[in-house]
């Protein structure tokens, strides 16, 4: 029985597993890096121990401190949240070396699906439907360009080992294919250490499907449907739903059990997901993450389970609580990821204090986050603040209380997404279902969001005009705008 | 029936994508109604930008178009129309909600920024443009002696003009730019050395 946990990770995702932990009885010890120690997830752990300052290679991406850590404070197991050293193959390893339970799929496992080619070696094996490809690296400029040829463009050039929306590029004819061939291949290189690549068809326009699957260290596997992710940007989520509009129940079962076969093939054990491409009722298999994902939550909200809850009893080798038919959907379920991200200056990334925090609530309201009023925002990490989850007996319930939920929700100081959310929900092809990866640009939805800004800018700068009220900034004011506040005061 | 919020939303999505949205553009002004507009920085809940105003109009601009709200005060709170669209704007024990949602809103007159830099032996003040500009005027040379407040340079930004001024007594150390000249957000203009007290 797992005594003590070490959860190695930060944020919303540290918080999540930590709540899991506690409902099990299991001690928890939050680690932190110096610059995040006003993260909430260093605070409502039972323990926390900082892993010092610098980058994350220094801490959270510190296999050896992290290990030193759990034996001096004597934990049992390890989960890795997702991101850092979740699909590290190396962790995995040192964690069970050590003699700890690692939450996750072994090394090998992790190792195996990490690689783009092998995954898709192995999904071809057992019967998962996949884009026509290159079947190993490419080796020559004639190889390239005969593949490129069979396959048929527009192709997609893709490092083996990418992720992240990292090294992809689209080819749209030959003339473009050598030098993107050269370009993505250097990238990768540097960025993932290898520079191997592969060319895969493109897909235009697709839905990005993924299915939930959990096994247990017996050989019990299940999947728990699917998620919808086609709002993206640059290959980053940011809404996701379950059920997805275009999947039938037959479609469902159909791809569920391929996904089954494919982990039971390299003995999977414990939460992953396989994502896919899907247009006109085709699947097009793209990787498996082998890890819990963000958007966990809204698989959780359709079948009522508990996924953290059961990772952790899998990595103490429970038996799976679940059999397939157990698992149902009821009703619908939207995520939205709040990031400190400025929809209006190009999505980039924002810091700073949040001074005031008002929180949406009520049926079906789920608010994932390590926020609170006075958090700064460090500038280490990725932007994610939170997840706003909303659930309803169908569709139209789940993104009304969706709307409601994000017009509710206020965190003044920092410029966040939050608009981007408004606008998107209630977009008229959202509305309808009619969803893909192009989405965003297609829809028109930033040049939408500016102008409802300026409206409400307008709006707001002519009330208090009128009223002559002069509300005055909390936050820390530069001397000549103090100086020129005074003025104001004093003409009125 | 979707919630009344998504209808009203989608609609203006639909129009704007179908071209519909008509909005009113700064190049319908003449000159001189330009020069009735002042220019007023904003934070809307932690995002910073601007806009320009005529008080005797009740016009703002905000990216070159022309909104022009009309302000009912209800009593309980104050409903405010803009281009076609309706807010509730509620303002109780120091806090706002605009439809119904918290925000934080302020706003100030522009006035230039004034960076103050130590180096050798005195001490300097730096002259920069608050925002990309022509140069229209340049009111003092090297050596004038220049008494806090006094005009330095002009800048035409966002049509209207700008009155630099320093904030501080000094002799002018140098003028880097010229008259006519382009000038980007935060470039330095002239460098006043700040007299001994």
């Amino acid at each position: 029985m797992i005594q003590k946990l070490l959860i190695a990770n930060r944020g919303e995702i540290a918080i999540r597993v930590i709540r899991a932990a506690k409902a099990l009885g299991i001690e928890t010890l939050a680690i932190f890096a110096e610059q995040d120690k006003d993260s909430r997830h260093a605070k409502v752990a039972d323990f926390s121990v900082s892993l010092g300052g610098g980058p994350a290679s220094q801490n959270y991406l510190n296999i050896s401190k992290i290990l030193e850590i759990a034996k001096k404070h004597e934990v049992d197991a390890i989960h890795p949240g997702y991101g850092f050293l979740a699909e590290s193959p190396e962790f995995a390893r040192a964690v069970t070396e050590e003699g700890l339970k690692w939450v996750g799929p072994k090394a090998e496992v992790i190792k195996a699906l990490g690689d783009k080619l092998t995954s898709r070696e192995i999904a071809e094996k057992v019967g998962v439907p996949t884009t026509t490809g290159s079947k190993d690296p490419i080796g020559s400029d004639d190889e390239a360009k005969s593949v490129a040829r069979d396959i048929g463009y527009p192709v997609i050039i893709k490092a083996s080992y990418g992720g992240g929306g990292m090294g992809i590029r689209v080819v749209h004819s030959e003339a473009e294919l050598i030098p993107a061939i050269e370009q993505t291949s250097r990238q990768a290189l540097s960025a993932f250490g290898n520079a191997e690549v592969f060319i895969e068809k493109f897909i235009e326009k697709p839905r990005h499907i993924e299915i939930q699957f959990i096994a247990d260290s017996q050989g019990n596997t299940i999947h728990l449907g699917e998620r919808e992710c086609s709002i993206q940007r640059r290959h980053q989520k940011l809404i996701e739903e379950a059920p997805s509009t275009a999947i039938t129940q037959e479609e469902r079962e159909h791809i569920g059990g391929l996904v089954v076969k494919l982990a039971k093939e390299v003995g999977y054990e414990n939460a992953g997901t396989a994502e896919f491409l899907y247009k006109d009722g085709q699947f097009y298999f793209n990787e498996v993450n082998t890890r819990i994902q963000v958007e966990h939550p809204v698989t959780e909200m359709v079948t009522g389970k508990d996924l953290v809850l059961e990772q952790l009893k899998i990595a103490d080798g429970k038996k799976l609580s679940w059999k397939q038919k157990d698992i149902e959907f009821r009703g619908h379920a939207i995520e939205m990821r709040i990031n400190a991200e400025d929809p209006l200056q190009n999505f980039a990334p924002t810091f700073g204090t949040i001074k005031q925090l008002s929180l949406p609530g009520g049926p079906g309201v789920r608010f994932d986050s390590h926020i609170y009023a006075g958090y700064s925002i460090p500038r280490d990490y990725d932007s994610l603040l939170g997840k706003l989850i909303t659930w309803g007996e169908d569709r139209k319930q789940s993104t009304a209380r969706a709307y409601i939920a994000i017009s509710e929700l206020a965190i003044i100081g920092v410029p966040t997404n939050l608009p981007f959310h408004r606008v998107a929900i209630a977009n008229k092809n959202f509305q309808q279902g009619n969803l893909h990866t192009n989405f965003i640009e297609e829809n028109k939805i930033i040049p939408y969001i500016r102008i409802a800004y300026n409206r409400r800018v307008a709006a707001l700068f002519a009330t208090q005009y009128k009223t002559r009220k002069v509300f005055l900034p909390i936050r820390e004011q530069s001397n000549w705008r103090r100086t020129a506040l005074r003025e104001v005061v004093r003409r009125l | 029936m979707s919630h009344p919020g998504i209808k009203r939303s989608m609609k203006a999505q639909e129009e704007l994508k179908k071209g519909k949205t008509k909005q009113r553009l700064v190049k319908d002004l003449s000159p001189s109604e330009l020069e009735e507009f002042k220019a007023y920085d904003i934070d809307f809940s932690g995002r910073t930008s601007h806009l320009l105003f005529n008080e005797r109009t009740g016009e703002i601009i905000i990216d070159d178009e022309i909104y022009t709200p009309t302000v009912i005060d209800k009593g309980d709170y104050f409903e405010v129309d803009v281009s076609s669209h309706t807010y509730k704007i509620n303002i109780s024990s120091g806090q706002m909600f605009l439809d119904g949602r918290l925000v934080e809103f302020s706003y100030v007159p522009s006035v230039p920024k004034l960076k103050r830099k130590r180096s050798g032996g005195g001490n300097f003040y730096e002259i920069t443009a608050p925002l990309p500009g022509l140069i229209v005027g340049i009111h003092v040379k090297p050596g004038d002696e220049v008494n806090e407040g006094q005009k330095i340079i002009t800048l035409e930004a966002m049509k209207m003009q700008n009155e630099l001024v320093t904030e501080r007594a000094g002799i002018v150390e140098k003028i880097v730019v010229q008259l006519n000249q382009q000038a980007e957000t935060n470039q330095l203009l002239a460098v006043i050395k700040i007299e001994d007290t």
